[in-house]
């Protein structure tokens, strides 16, 4: 076989175009905000974001709906109670996020133990992804979710920067530095919600956090970052498709892995370039 | 997402500034709830001076930098700048935090930095004019670090990292300057330099108020001090307001036996 052939032969099947598709999407929306995250220390509210999503999403499949309808409001609610118990006991934030984390994603499979017996999709499904039994209008949700966040976070990018580098110059300049810092939990929301599509739960942060902390050794300013997390993040997607095609492996671990791999590259080819 | 502070236009501003003190503080007052934190403050500052505020953790240091660019309100009494109440001089007063409220992580450049000054908020799809960089450009060299303009921030010292702050105010046209910890994290070399640039641009006309701890070698190089223990203890020269009487009053009798060598 030749090597034309071998890469074009994959994308004869509709079902790897889509979860292609979805990847490349993901691919793009998750470095955007992911840069955000790695850098305001927010990798362990993704990844328990990520995970509390599990009672809406087990609640819409029971009920026959798209998980899409329920992993929204769960996300929302999610950042909103955290914020809710560090308001009202003055505990750390990490531990709130901690609390709800562990308890929201056991409801979660409390509610698939108890009710779930009749959804097709099972446990393993949700915490892995599904990437290669992505329908049509996954692909056309996702990608109208991608571009509302890619929208909003184009407009609001400044204000982004100036509150997430200098929270209380920003707030003296007349940003509304609460509002801003409320936004973009909503667009980490979003992007979580979307990613889960393709990676699943657990993997999620592979696409969040991965391709953007690799992408802040290899660049200096804000947006070469976010083009670097971009570039890494298509290269996980398109190797762990190619991976998960060739070896028959599981589609949203293959990424996960090739995204590990390529931060240890990024990392120790950093290192050789700083000692010289 | 920005508010729309009024600005007042320059014009204006021309006939206002000339007889018009810089900082002007009238029995301010500020409380948290319950704290007061800030007891009928008055103090005057002219134009063109450079200004120390003094006093112990918890004093109201900060709370009163914050007054000063309308982000504290008063619970009574009045503060002005050049004549006007903070929430209308927003862009003629610029702010450089405290250290350690900068996430020195983030990834931008000393140009990145400077140009927040010019383009603060958002400005959906509104990009940098010439006149922007320009202005960034200059602020830089004022503060004699446009040679570093492409050089990630947290590669720079502390006394560094300072003076680009102090260019983004610069580059907002601020005609007032204001510095939480000014001198905290900086060495010993850089914090004269430092002291050196708020020096030059106070000769140029700009005003500077700055927070410190550090009583023997940086507040003695200052035109004024404010002695602040929620209320002014003492405002004028260093030389005559750090008498024993008011460092004890500030910190407690230890300090007066440690600092007498150089008060007295």
């Amino acid at each position: 076989m030749d090597l034309i052939s071998y890469i074009v032969e994959p994308f004869q099947y509709g079902f790897l175009l889509r979860a292609l598709a979805v990847a490349v999407i993901t691919s793009i929306t998750c470095p955007l905000v992911g840069v955000f995250v790695v850098t305001r220390g927010y990798g362990f509210m993704g990844d328990a974001m990520a995970h509390a999503i599990l009672p809406g999403m087990a609640a819409a499949l029971i009920a026959g709906l798209s998980p899409w309808i329920g992993m929204l409001p769960s996300a929302l609610v999610f950042a909103f109670l955290v914020g809710f118990i560090v308001r009202k006991t003055g505990i750390q934030a990490d531990a709130a996020i901690g609390i709800m984390f562990a308890t929201l994603f056991a409801l979660g499979i409390l509610v698939m133990s108890l009710w779930g017996a009749q959804v097709t999709v099972s446990l393993e499904d949700i915490l892995l992804g599904q990437l290669l039994a992505v329908t049509q209008s996954d692909i056309l949700v996702t990608l109208g979710v991608a571009s509302l966040t890619l929208l909003v976070f184009i407009g609001y990018f400044k204000g982004l920067m100036f509150v997430s580098f200098d929270p209380v110059g920003a707030e003296v300049a007349g940003i509304r530095v609460e509002r801003v810092d409320y936004l973009l939990l909503a667009l980490i929301s979003v992007v979580v919600v979307v990613t889960i599509q393709a990676v699943g739960v657990v993997l999620v942060l592979a696409m969040l956090i991965a391709p953007a902390a690799a992408a802040t050794l290899a660049a200096q300013r804000v947006v070469p970052t976010i083009g670097f997390g971009i570039l890494f993040a298509l290269i996980a997607s398109i190797v762990g498709i190619y991976a998960s095609y060739y070896w028959n492996l599981p589609s949203g671990a293959s990424i996960a892995m090739a995204s590990g791999l390529i931060f240890a590259i990024v990392a120790l080819v950093r290192r050789r370039i700083s000692r010289a | 997402m920005s508010q729309t502070p009024t600005y007042i236009h320059d014009s204006e501003l021309e006939k206002q500034t000339a007889p018009l003190p810089a900082v002007d503080a009238n029995c301010m007052c500020v409380t948290y709830g319950q704290d007061t934190v800030l007891r009928d403050v008055t103090f005057s500052v002219p134009s063109g001076a450079l200004v120390g505020i003094v006093g112990p953790n918890g004093a109201g240091k900060s709370t009163l930098l914050k007054t000063l660019v309308g982000i504290v309100e008063l619970s009574s009494g009045s503060v002005n700048i050049y004549g006007s109440d903070p929430s209308r001089t927003r862009r003629m007063v610029g702010y450089v935090p405290q250290s350690d409220d900068v996430n020195w992580q983030f990834p931008v450049t000393v140009w990145d930095v400077v140009m927040m000054g010019r383009t603060p908020s958002l400005g959906a799809f509104r990009y940098e004019s010439a006149a922007d960089k320009n202005a960034v450009n200059d602020a830089l060299h004022r503060v004699g670090l446009l040679h570093r303009k492409d050089d990630m921030i947290r590669s720079l010292s502390g006394g560094q990292r300072q003076r680009v702050f102090v260019a983004r105010a610069l580059a907002q046209d601020a005609r007032v300057l204001l510095l939480d910890e000014a001198f905290s994290g900086v060495d010993v070399g850089s914090q004269y330099e430092l002291m050196a640039v708020l020096r030059r641009l106070c000769e140029e006309g700009q005003t500077v108020l700055l927070t410190t701890h550090d009583l023997v070698n940086m507040a003695r190089q200052l035109d004024t001090v404010l002695c602040l223990k929620c209320h002014l203890c003492a405002c004028g020269p260093p030389d005559e307001v750090f008498t024993p009487e008011v460092l004890e009053e500030l910190y407690g009798p230890h300090v007066v036996a440690a600092e007498s060598g150089y008060t007295i």
